[in-house]
């Protein structure tokens, strides 16, 4: 990973200094405050994650990947962003 | 009287066949794992040249921080292998069935033709890693229903694979022994009932072993007892020398299936010479 994308990771939600993070979801177990209304897709955007190479799941249901964009998250959602490691 | 190129013929197709599985077609009969290798790069040239052409993936939380970035996709070629994404760590089966979502969502996102299916573990306790029976049944009916392809993770337990069969899963994979245990195939009779059960009115129903291979040997053995394939991972992935150890469960692989379908000998008590008893120079002793 480049050092542009480490920081565009720790620093997701941030395009300017005007935006204001006003939510607080819930990131594979972790609070996370991020722009209102941001949809999956953008969130996606914004940490530098391949949306092929991840699912989506908000409040334990399947975020289908032909509907990130419109899919707006809301206060305290709870979001799992999984991928595929090594397994047996 | 069949001629030698004849014979050598049919035994070429023997090994050459083509394995069914569900909806799948391999040429191998071993599904190999991808957790626990030293680098990708092993396991890349271990899957390479253990001849697998199926392999399992788990799926886990995106990790945001993760030390250098690398991703296991980029050491898979997607176009040579069918992935088999796996429930594994689930211990109910609203776990496993989100788990088994999920996998599919990645693997339809990858365009791989393993999005129609699952490798479903639901795992009772972590010590042993066993396979909750009950949790498992519910959770392949459930699947089976949403349209998986469930190729279901169980003991070696005769009845339950019944169950799990008529409940629709697309093969059936008791465990030879724990899971990374190496122990290999620890109750062959069970192996064989089920397979009897299983095959009764349908030969090409899969069975397949699933977890304890620790070596070469543990391979033949299983396909030597007509299952269809085996699936490892620990065995070639934590041997001394994965590379060497996946060619020698590819050799074992395809022994153990050419000599299941060639008819062993029955075992016996008392010897049988091979050389003709007659014109023999020699007496035979009177005890």
């Amino acid at each position: 990973m480049s050092d542009g994308q480490k920081q565009n990771r720790d620093t997701a939600g941030v395009h300017a200094s005007a935006v204001v993070f006003d939510m607080k979801i819930v990131f594979n177990g972790a609070d996370r405050d991020v722009r209102d209304h941001l949809t999956i897709a953008e969130l996606l955007d914004e940490l530098s994650l391949d949306p092929k190479r991840v699912a989506v799941e908000v409040n334990l249901d399947l975020a289908p990947r032909d509907r990130h964009a419109e899919t707006h998250l809301h206060e305290g959602d709870q979001l799992e962003v999984v991928t595929l490691v090594g397994g047996g | 009287m069949a001629t030698d190129a004849q014979t050598a013929a049919s035994s070429e197709a023997k090994s050459d066949e083509a394995f069914w599985l569900g909806k799948h077609v391999f040429r191998s009969r071993l599904i190999v794992g991808t957790g626990k290798y030293e680098t990708y790069d092993l396991m890349r040239e271990s899957l390479d040249v253990s001849g697998t052409e199926c392999i399992t993936v788990a799926v886990r939380r995106e990790k945001l921080y993760d030390g250098d970035g690398k991703n296991i996709l980029d050491y898979i070629d997607l176009d040579r292998y069918t992935l088999l994404p796996n429930t594994a760590g689930c211990y109910n089966a609203k776990d496993a069935i989100r788990t088994a979502r999920l996998g599919r969502e990645i693997l339809l996102g990858l365009e791989n033709p393993g999005a129609d299916w699952v490798k479903l573990e639901v795992l009772g306790d972590s010590k042993t890693l066993l396979p909750d029976p009950m949790a498992t049944l519910g959770a392949t009916e459930q699947l089976v229903a949403e349209g998986f392809q469930v190729l279901c993770y169980t003991n070696d337990d005769p009845i339950m694979a019944q169950r799990l069969k008529q409940a629709g899963a697309t093969a059936v994979m008791p465990a030879g022994s724990p899971i990374g245990s190496g122990q290999g195939v620890l109750n062959p009779n069970n192996i064989r009932i089920c397979l009897e059960y299983l095959k009764a009115d349908d030969p090409d129903y899969p069975v397949i072993i699933d977890a304890g291979v620790g070596t070469a040997s543990d391979i033949t053995v299983a396909m030597e007892l007509g299952v269809d394939a085996v699936l490892l991972n620990t065995g070639i992935a934590h041997a001394r020398d994965p590379l060497g150890m996946g060619k020698a469960m590819k050799a074992a692989c395809e022994a153990g299936r050419l000599a299941y379908q060639s008819g062993r000998i029955p075992k016996r008590l008392y010897a049988t010479a091979s050389s003709p008893e007659d014109g023999v120079i020699s007496s035979r002793p009177v005890w």
